[in-house]
């Protein structure tokens, strides 16, 4: 039996929003430390993991690891039904045909229930173990957002240097170029304005705009964002949930063909 | 005799054993009847009190309905008893070992000796009780009955048929129980937690503030040139034009204009004739350098043009304003030309770019070919 009370529904809605365009299909796996989900989109070249940790509820209880697998959707159009203040349950047999969907105004009297048939979904779970990245970027989310919607305007491609305490994303395109240069900034009233670079060794990479684009719709999630570089490895792109718990994005770099 | 002996002997060794021994059972291992191996259980259990404990049953009346209790031990029989306004019969149901029993104990253990419903007529000689003949019913022999009777079974099952869709109706299909008022409180203080963030906010904007009046202040102080594009509005009466040194001396007499307006005639008479010395050589001298300049400082001229189409005959010795009226219109135009062999310029870069990209072919690899699989 899994039952799941977030505070407001806002926080789950997020959540699928930001991935349902990465991907279709996926299983949610519901344990007693709480939701995790890992998926690859179409392409494989964008991996998406999920934890929403048990703190992340007001109240949480699973009995036994069930899996729900999950046309996000389908699910998204049911997030919908309710409002962002609302508390929102989730409810599952230990062996679930669906999922229930239970909001709750926290004023009226009002209790909205939606249940969504779950799915079997072929899916490998892949070992991914804590790697050594060559330069970690802390940096505000929207800005991170903001560039990435700027320079795709350019070019397919995001080219991201790490030097010395600064980092150049820039994209060349026919129509022209562009590129953002940010160098470490504190900010100790708003320290999720703060940039962070931590260099061990200078990165030069490329990435697909058309995946970052996808990755920066997490935005809403976390404030700051945190950018794991290393070379010829897939990049890492996390937000952190202030409620407990991550959405990390993993993409692999373009290579040169020569390479 | 006999058989009290083989039957004693089965209770004990039973007993022994750990294992529940009921009446039921005596009967049906020695096929006695259930009174008389009632009676042996309770002669058993009255020589061996302190060694087992029995079980008893009730049967009576409680307020005008029928009750069978079980009684777990003799000693509860009193206060039970005291409970029932008639009683019909008092019989030892089993004996078992000191250890402690459940009720469930007793279910499983029935489970075990289950009756064979084969033999129903050897279990009804022991004394199981026989009830009325069960009679098959045929649609016809309900047709035949009275009328209210079939009307009654399809009055249950309508009743049937409607309770649960009113419950689907009525509650939710998840049987979700809300529990509101904590959380809500929790929320309440959440949000009253929220606002200092805010309060830092203003403060930060603040500080932003006074910064950019620092760097504007030092820019005006500086350098007025630079500032003309800057503050092509508020700055006109300053003339800064003059300064700048323009391919042509028309812009400073649209300047002059300007000042005629406001009333400075004698002036200008001199600037004027000052000003065509000096400007006659500098067309053709800084048309090179110009190319830079000009980009900036063309489009307050336009401007200016546009907003004073008349042409102003004031002077009294202004027969060459008017003359320099007509030319600026002119001028302008060689102007953008300017602008575009600078356009030119920007397109060799993007050529280069373009084969830059056709240069740089770059594959996308899967993300699947850096991570292992599990399984």
């Amino acid at each position: 039996m899994l039952e799941g009370k977030f505070d407001e529904a806002s926080l789950l809605k997020k959540i699928v929003d930001a991935i349902k365009d990465s991907v279709k299909l996926c299983n949610f796996n519901c344990t007693e430390h709480g939701l995790t989900v890992q998926a690859v989109d179409d392409s494989r070249v964008l991996l998406v993991s999920l934890l929403v940790g048990q703190s992340a509820f007001s109240e949480y209880r699973c009995d036994r690891d069930i899996t729900l697998g999950i046309d996000l959707e389908s699910f998204s159009k049911i997030l919908r039904c309710g409002n962002n203040e609302d508390f929102l349950t989730l409810l599952a047999e230990d062996k679930p045909d669906n999922v229930m969907t239970i909001f709750e105004d926290k004023k009226k009297e009002r209790v909205s229930e939606y249940s969504l048939k779950l799915m079997d979904i072929d899916s490998e779970f892949l070992n991914i173990d804590d790697m050594e990245y060559d330069s970690v970027i802390t940096m505000p989310s929207p800005e991170f957002a903001k560039i990435v919607k700027d320079l795709k305007n350019l070019s397919e491609s995001l080219n991201v240097v790490v030097t010395k305490d600064s980092v150049k994303f820039s994209s060349e395109g026919e129509n022209g170029s562009g590129s953002v240069i940010l160098k470490s900034y504190s900010d100790m009233d708003r320290p999720e304005e703060s940039i962070n670079i931590n260099l061990e060794n200078p990165v030069d990479l490329t990435f697909g705009l058309k995946y970052l684009n996808d990755i920066i719709k997490a935005t809403s999630l976390a404030s700051s964002i945190t950018i794991k570089l290393a070379d010829k490895t897939p990049a890492l792109f996390e937000y952190k949930l202030d409620a407990g718990g991550y959405l990390r994005f993993y993409l692999a770099p373009k290579f040169d063909e020569e390479d | 005799m006999d058989e009290s002996v083989k039957e004693i002997e089965y209770i004990s060794g039973q007993l022994k054993v750990g294992e529940i021994v009921t009446y039921q059972d005596i009967s049906h291992q020695f096929g006695a009847t259930y009174k008389k191996s009632k009676v042996i259980l309770y002669n058993f259990y009255k020589s061996n009190k302190s060694n087992f404990v029995g079980q008893f049953i009730i049967n009576g009346v409680i307020e005008g309905s029928t009750v069978i209790k079980f009684i777990e031990s003799e000693k509860l029989i009193e206060e039970a008893v005291e409970k029932f306004d008639k009683i019909d019969e008092i019989y030892c149901y089993s004996v078992t070992p000191k250890t402690e029993f459940s009720l469930k104990d007793f279910a499983i253990h029935n489970q075990k000796n289950v009756i064979n419903t084969d033999n129903l007529n050897y279990y009804h000689k022991l004394g199981l009780i026989k009830g009325p003949e069960l009679v098959p019913v045929t649609s016809f022999k309900t047709s035949k009955l009275t009328v209210a009777e079939p009307t009654k079974t399809s009055t249950t099952t309508k009743e049937v048929s409607t309770k649960p869709k009113k419950e689907k109706t009525i509650g939710l299909m998840s049987n979700y129980v809300s529990r509101k008022q904590k959380p809500a409180d929790t929320a309440g203080s959440k949000r009253a937690a929220d606002p200092p963030k805010y309060q830092y906010k203003s403060r930060k904007l603040e500080n932003k503030k006074p910064e950019k009046v620092v760097v504007s202040n030092d820019l005006e102080a500086d350098e007025f040139d630079e500032f003309d594009d800057m503050e092509v509005d508020t700055p006109a009466p300053s003339v800064p034009a003059p300064k700048t040194k323009l391919s042509d001396i028309f812009n400073d007499d649209d300047d002059d204009e300007e000042d005629i307006t406001e009333g400075q005639k004698e002036e200008n008479t001199k600037i004027q004739e000052s000003e065509q010395e000096e400007a006659i050589p500098e067309p053709e001298a800084e048309t090179k350098e110009a190319s830079v300049e000009p980009q900036v400082e063309p489009e307050p001229e336009a401007e200016s043009e546009t907003q004073e189409p008349q042409e102003p005959q004031y002077d009294e010795e202004g027969y060459l304003i008017t003359y320099n009226t007509k030319k600026p219109k002119s001028k302008p135009k060689p102007k953008p030309r300017t602008t575009t062999e600078t356009k030119t310029e920007i397109k060799q870069p993007v050529k280069s770019a373009v084969k830059v990209t056709k240069d740089k072919k770059s594959k996308q690899p899967s993300v699947m070919s850096f991570f292992g699989k599990k399984k």
